[in-house]
């Protein structure tokens, strides 16, 4: 039994999944029928984040987003963070302040929390400590503490802001 | 799996060396998404696999009926117990767990049936519909039973008791001494890495399998899971795939032998990924601890005696149990000079879930302890808590309660002075978000008191008790390239890192080039654990580099008739001294020159009937002061400041340093105020993250470090100790302390849960 | 799977089926399908119908739309209006919930825990349930009628949930363990109604389904100085406290003990008014 065929776009492009199964999350279609493992699976009941993607620009856990129910709609996924004009491969503000800061470890939660941070500078450009906290509350990092990812978030913002001026 | 290239420097204009803060090199890949961890593996033709597991704690398995399974369509396999081709037990010390069991359960959790199917619905349908007939029977679920109850195992229910002795068992029988008597309690902490088991399994053609799996030692998993296939260990060739995260749990199998046998079964290549509530079942957890204490000091504060009971629930299977309690009782006391002792450490066999490794390893258990020992004492003393501790110290050349004098470096009062005496940015917020509670808004600002403490602990780096521990590494420089082969796990520390810069350090190269980490083609590099690595597998990537410098040299030497001193490796030339020599190292190596090192650290002893033993290689200390915020009429807490000063040897990388030091508190302050797998009966009733709690970025405070003590260690690569351990051992015992501290309770139990601080009776507070 | 352009749409797609699965956020659901509880195997997704969506002012009522998710309700222009459920949803889960999760959801998975049904009981809300045979009203405490068990008929679905604009103090408290992303272990909504001289405290995670603490409203409400505005006394507050906490029905569960979750119902009682009432010090001493 499968779905009947869905299209939505993905990072800009766009996706046709035809042979579905029920019940799919769009994690689990991203990272077994569309070639785009980067979404991440630690938990698959919304309670860590690692999946993170924009939905329409929305910041959501797409282990919760039914994948047939996304038909229509825009996903980016960390795949996509790259600037779209720059080089093919070259990084975010994100990805390169989040490297610089010693802010990856393991690195399994770092997608979803490029997402986050992305979207949170998005909407607030200048974050203070406890907004930045707030906005990743629902990022869980097992190695990091959370302090390089902080200091990640600030350089990020510095780098759009230097960009800005 | 492809390579992974370091950065390649050119002209030194980027920081490559020993002690910079060198960017990780494969930190480029998990940024874009590209890196693959072992859940991200995809094969054509693959398969999903599952597992069956009992519900039951413990059970005789009277009947086991796939029929009704192998009928679901897209199923290829169902396999059982009587499917295990080779041994059919499997263990870290003991070789006591099955793969698949076939007669009896002993706890939640535990396998029994696996299957292979076209969709991970396939699976799930087919695992339901597997009939396995259980006769269920009392399990064995208190731990102070487990030495006097019939056995649940044929090995028996004492996994393991050290009765330590140390120094004049009458030391205290005398008049005047103060005397201080506690016990303590540790609940069960989950490692929790985010990154599920998973992993892939393929059929070769020469009958072998090729898994790749996410592990911390990957020739002891070769090993063992070659001997449950009845194969040769040549046939069975583990790649490491990307881990998310480890903290000790997965040193023990879990889905490697199951994987592969799908695989041989099906002819197909066979992916299995656990889910968060199966991932709870399918490791081993810290070992819940129950410890009484009992400490003698004189009146001015000197330590005379300390006695401790320590009860270590291990669950159903031994793991690594037999070393952790050992690691227990040898540091019970914590970093402090002791002349006599009587500890009697246990670990006990019972029907709730298989305990073993985690970060800290024993050491955190009591820990929490002894530091609530040290403060009972010193309010007994009427005594500066830190004073009675830095009056104790232990110092290079003290004798340790093994009977081990400390001949490295362990700068405990350093540690401990500069933690202390380091200024606190802790400010008072009038922000309500920042108060206990968050946004639930159920403080304000009169319902808040603050408290503070300070607690030290140490222990072991790297494996003890005679323990033939060892790494293997190959350098191989060609065309001036270096390529390191090392088996060494990487795990999220950052070893990958450090291999180039010990390469680059040495050898004087820009590019080094890190070979997929496999257990073909090169020996084991030992666990990524026991905060050991760096030691360890460092240790041999620098003997390796060394001895392909010295081939180097040396054969510059001949062609260019200079003395082999006169010679240095620098910035991709070799180089003389006087000027006279400079050759491009890559001409030099056109030719490749290669080493193969196999790096041991000292021998160490094993501990005798009474505990006593050079049994440890070297030692780490560390400090935290904790500072929280409580709302004791709720119960909810806020950890508002960490400090730490930790004993590193020397830094090799500062901002990894720096990421040990956090992810390690992190662990700590939730085991003091969150995280707890709760067991009711054998049951584990919050296998998932929705109510096993970590710390969130909410939750877990800036760490402050005053300092990183740098007192090189003889006998370590670089003089490098360790890191990876000390963060979560003394910061669970500061921020209890700090509670104590905050609302004048006794707070015996971590995790201190709401209710604990809510509800205390309060006349029977702490002696305070 | 339907996906649902209107209310109209949505109605007939029930209606066509019944036992069909209506899916907004899917925060809920998705957990139950993820985990294999739970197969769906035709899905009425109503996200996308304007007509869920949003809110409207009617005079002093507000008519929430079903499909308004936590993110919206944590706005602050939405949360003038209604401030306890502004702070509430504040208090639910994760961004990413929040940017999904609706107040339909959470009413009709009727979760003891839910974070917005003990200020909609609170405030007497409304629940406004459609179906291809017309609409009907309950009330909040008809429609949660158990632990997860609602009221819901067969092709129906919930469209709006309709609240007064109260114009006094609101305060919700939610007690966890962990500072964010927590499943509440005890809850408290309470809402001032000045000019109807009440006082009204909703409960939640106290008992099958979210409480009023009426013998404490009318006690609280006899008791304040609704002409002077004298604040209440601490024996009024202490008495409150005791009262509200008698109401509650709670369970020793591996969240908390029945003990702990009656005590810091009081707890929340006595703050959330002396709150309300000015009483508080928001600055540390």
């Amino acid at each position: 039994m499968s779905t009947d065929p869905y299209r939505f776009a993905v990072n800009g492009r766009p996706v046709e999944v035809v042979d579905g199964h029920p019940g799919e999350s769009l994690l689990f279609v991203l990272r077994e029928r569309l070639g785009l493992p980067g979404s991440k699976n630690a938990c698959e009941e919304g309670e860590c984040g690692s999946c993170s993607v924009r939905l329409d620009g929305d910041l959501v856990c797409s282990c919760l987003v039914l994948a047939e129910a996304a038909a229509d709609r825009q996903v980016i996924t960390v795949e996509g963070l790259s600037d779209a004009d720059a080089a093919a491969g070259a990084l975010s503000d994100v990805q390169r302040a989040f490297v610089e800061a010693g802010a990856v470890q393991c690195g399994f939660c770092t997608p979803g929390l490029l997402m986050a941070v992305d979207a949170l500078l998005c909407e607030e450009p200048d974050p203070d400590d406890l907004t930045v906290r707030e906005a990743i509350s629902g990022n869980l990092c097992r190695c990091t503490g959370y302090g390089r990812i902080l200091e990640a978030v600030d350089r990020a913002a510095a780098m759009r802001r230097e960009a800005r001026s | 799996m492809s390579e992974v290239r370091a950065t390649p420097t050119r002209g030194r204009t980027r920081p490559s060396g020993i002690g910079e803060s060198v960017q990780r090199p494969d930190a480029i890949p998990k940024v874009t998404g590209a890196f693959a961890f072992s859940s991200d593996l995809r094969h054509d033709r693959m398969l999903w696999g599952g597992t069956l597991r009992s519900p039951h704690p413990s059970a005789r398995i009277s009947s086991i009926d796939v029929g009704p399974a192998v009928a679901v369509t897209g199923v290829h396999a169902v396999l059982t117990h009587a499917d295990v081709p080779g041994r059919a037990t499997f263990g870290l010390e003991h070789l006591d767990q099955s793969v698949l069991a076939g007669d009896v359960v002993r706890y939640a959790g535990e396998p029994v049936a696996i299957v292979a199917g076209d969709h991970p619905d396939t699976v799930r349908r087919a695992l339901a519909a597997i009939q396995v007939g259980y006769e269920v029977t009392e399990p064995l679920v208190d731990p102070s039973r487990a030495e006097t109850a019939t056995p649940i195992h044929p090995d028996g229910n004492l996994i393991r008791r050290i009765h330590l002795r140390h120094g004049d068992p009458s030391a205290a029988d005398r008049e005047g001494l103060v005397t201080v008597e506690g016990t303590y309690e540790v609940g069960m902490q989950d490692q929790a890495f985010l990154g599920p088991e998973s992993g892939l399994a393929v059929p070769a053609a020469d009958g072998g399998v090729d898994l790749f799996i996410a592990t911390q030692w990957l020739h002891v998993d070769r090993d063992q899971v070659a001997d449950c296939l009845g194969m040769d260990p040549d046939l069975v060739r583990l790649t490491l795939a990307g881990v998310g995260g480890a903290f000790g749990a997965r040193e023990d199998l879990s889905l490697h032998v199951h994987l592969c046998m799908l695989a041989m079964h099906t002819g197909r290549p066979v992916k299995m990924v656990y889910s968060r509530q199966e991932s709870f079942h399918g490791h081993v957890h810290r070992h819940p601890a129950r410890m009484w204490y009992r400490h003698h000091a004189e009146t001015d504060g000197t330590l005379v005696r300390v006695e401790a009971r320590l009860l270590l629930d291990g669950g159903a299977y031994a793991s690594s149990s037999g070393a952790v309690i050992a690691n227990a009782t040898c540091f019970a006391a914590g970093p402090y000079r002791v002349p006599s002792a009587d500890i009697d450490g246990v670990v006990v066999r019972t029907n709730n879930p298989p305990c073993g490794a985690m970060r800290g390893f024993g050491a955190v258990q009591t820990c929490m302890a002894h530091e609530a020992q040290m403060d009972r004492l010193a309010a007994a003393l009427d005594m500066d808590p830190i004073q009675l501790r830095l009056k104790n110290a232990l110092a290079p050349g003290d004798r340790l309660l093994t009977g081990q004098v400390l001949t490295g470096t362990l700068p405990v009062a350093e540690v401990i002075r500069t933690c202390a005496e380091h200024p606190s940015a802790a400010v008072r917020s009038d922000e309500p978000m920042t108060r206990p509670g968050g946004a639930g808004r159920t403080a304000d600002a009169d319902h808040v008191v603050r408290g503070e403490a300070l607690a030290v602990g140490f222990k072991n780096l790297m494996f003890s008790e005679g323990f033939d521990d060892s790494s293997a590494a190959r350098c191989e420089l060609r065309d001036g390239v270096a390529t390191i082969t090392c088996a060494c796990a990487e795990v999220g520390q950052g070893f990958v890192t450090l291999v180039g810069q010990i390469t680059r350090e040495v050898l004087g190269v820009d590019e080094v080039v890190l070979a997929p980490v496999q257990t073909m083609g090169i020996g084991s590099a030992g666990s990524t654990s026991a905060s050991r690595q760096t030691w360890m597998s460092g240790g041999a990537v620098q003997k390796a580099c060394e001895e392909v410098r010295a081939a180097v040299v040396a054969r510059v030497a001949v062609t260019h008739d200079v003395p082999v001193d006169d010679l240095v490796l620098v910035e991709g030339r070799v180089e003389s001294l006087s000027g006279s020599v400079s050759v491009d190292l890559a001409e030099v190596t056109a030719e490749p020159l290669s080493a193969d090192v196999v790096h041991r650290h000292a021998p160490t002893s094993p501990l005798d009937e009474d505990g006593q033993g050079d049994a440890h290689v070297s030692f780490a200390v560390s400090a935290h002061r904790a500072i929280v915020d409580v709302d004791p009429d709720l119960g909810l807490v806020r950890v508002v400041e960490l400090t730490t000063s930790q004993d590193v040897g020397r830094v090799l990388n500062p901002v990894q340093a720096v990421g040990q030091l956090e992810g390690g508190a992190a662990q700590g302050v939730g085991l003091a105020v969150m995280e707890e797998v709760l067991v009711d009966n054998g049951r584990i009733r919050n296998a998932s993250f929705t109510d096993y709690l970590v710390p969130t970025a909410l939750d877990m405070p800036p760490l402050e470090i005053a300092a990183l003590i740098e007192q090189p260690e003889p006998g370590a690569p670089f003089g490098a100790k360790g890191i990876g351990e000390p963060p979560c051992i003394s910061s669970t015992a500061a921020v209890v302390g700090a509670l104590r501290n905050a609302t004048g309770l006794e707070l015996a139990r971590v995790p201190v849960r709401p209710a604990d601080i809510a509800l205390a009776d309060a006349s029977a507070g702490a002696d305070r | 799977m339907t996906i649902a352009r209107t209310l109209e749409d949505a109605c007939e797609a029930l209606a066509a089926d019944p036992t069909a699965t209506v899916l907004a956020g899917g925060t809920d659901l998705m957990v139950q399908v993820n985990r294999g509880d739970r197969s769906i195997h035709n899905v009425v997704v109503i996200d996308r119908v304007p007509e869920l969506r949003g809110w409207i002012r009617e005079g002093d009522l507000l008519r929430i739309g079903a499909g308004m998710t936590y993110a919206e309700m944590a706005d602050p222009g939405f949360g003038a209006l209604v401030p306890a459920l502004g702070q509430a949803a504040r208090t639910v889960g994760s961004p990413q919930i929040r940017a999904t999760g609706t107040i339909g959801g959470n009413l009709a998975t009727a979760s003891p825990a839910g974070d917005m049904l003990p200020v909609l009981v609170a405030l007497d809300a409304v629940v406004e349930l459609r179906s291809s045979n017309g609409v009907r009203h309950l009330p909040l405490d008809e429609f949660v009628v158990g632990v997860k068990a609602n009221a819901l008929s067969a092709g129906e679905l919930i469209a709006a949930v309709s609240v007064p604009i109260l114009h006094g103090p609101q305060e919700f408290m939610k007690v966890g363990p962990r500072n964010a992303m927590v499943i509440s272990v005890a809850s408290l909504a309470l809402v001032v109604d000045p000019p109807g001289r009440t006082v009204r405290v909703g409960l939640g995670s106290v008992a099958p389904v979210p409480l009023r603490a009426t013998e404490a409203e009318v006690m609280i409400g006899g008791r304040i100085d609704w002409e002077g505005g004298r604040p209440p006394t601490a024996g009024d507050v202490d008495r409150f406290g005791q009262l509200v906490a008698d109401v509650a029905r709670p369970i020793d569960d591996h969240r908390g003990t029945a003990a702990y979750r009656r005590h810091v119902v009081g707890v929340m009682a006595r703050r959330t008014l002396v709150r309300a009432f000015g009483m508080a010090r928001e600055n540390a001493a």
